[in-house]
């Protein structure tokens, strides 16, 4: 087993994250790249805000008015 | 209010949400149709339990996914597409596994969840994504669907399934960057 994901593999965990939990045998390894880099963390954070951006899109039509309107 | 017409009043937010979802004006039309259909035929399956419009949009949910099932089976993957997307996600990578660029920061991304524009400029993306991952993308983050589901409807394994909101995500996550944030700045 490696030390470390590489950015490439992490990218792709961070998307899976979306769906199901980390094998438990990646999760410490997982962390430690985010600990260890600035790029992998801004790209979770990106993925959690389009995340979070799309349920706002949705969102919209079972209340009220445009996404943008409820602030 | 009579329950027509407060339907009425539903029609075009409900068809824009159906037509973001099928992209296919004469389906989401048709969705919007039988909806309504069901509501007004069984009203008292209603009886307020919650606002109209969140009940009108659970089922309309149902309705859209029943017909992307439907034309799940009848679309072909388009390999061009998909290709050109793949080599812009290899693109990102160094040989080494490391990023080719640093990533950069967005500044103040919840700020842009107030702002209308922000929405068009998302949904200009997610048109622009080969029309397979889009589906399975909205599916899973608009329809808030499991993954299981998904690729059981579309015939595809979990880890293809996975693929494909993964190159989704990369894509929009550019896309977003090059045509909001930078622009932003």
């Amino acid at each position: 087993m490696k030390l470390m994901f590489d950015c490439r593999e992490m990218a792709r965990l961070i998307s899976d994250r979306h769906e199901q939990a980390l094998e438990p045998s990646a999760r410490a390894r997982f962390r430690l790249h985010l600990v260890m880099c600035r790029n992998c963390r801004t790209v979770e954070e990106q993925m959690a805000f389009l995340h979070q951006a799309m349920r706002r899109l949705g969102q919209a039509n079972d209340s009220e008015g445009d996404p943008a309107a409820r602030g | 209010m009579t329950l027509e017409s407060q339907l009425a009043a539903l029609h075009q937010p409900l068809l824009r949400f159906a037509q973001l979802q099928l992209r296919h004006d004469s389906l989401a039309e048709d969705a919007v149709s039988e909806t309504f259909l069901a509501i007004l035929e069984k009203p008292e399956a209603f009886e307020g339990r919650s606002s109209l419009r969140t009940y009108a949009t659970g089922i309309l949910k149902f309705k859209i996914i029943d017909l992307l099932r439907k034309r799940g089976r009848e679309v072909h993957i388009e390999p061009l597409d998909e290709q050109s997307m793949d080599d812009a996600l290899d693109a990102l990578f160094a040989s080494n596994g490391h990023w080719q660029e640093p990533q950069a920061a967005w500044r103040e991304p919840e700020r842009a969840l107030e702002q209308q524009q922000f929405f068009a400029t998302l949904q200009d993306c997610i048109d622009r994504l080969p029309a397979k991952v889009a589906r399975v993308f909205m599916m899973r983050e608009s329809l808030d669907q499991e993954v299981e589901d998904i690729c059981g409807e579309l015939g595809i394994t979990s880890n293809n399934c996975g693929v494909m909101l993964y190159r989704a995500r990369m894509s929009l996550r550019e896309c977003l960057d090059k045509n909001w944030f930078q622009v932003q700045a």
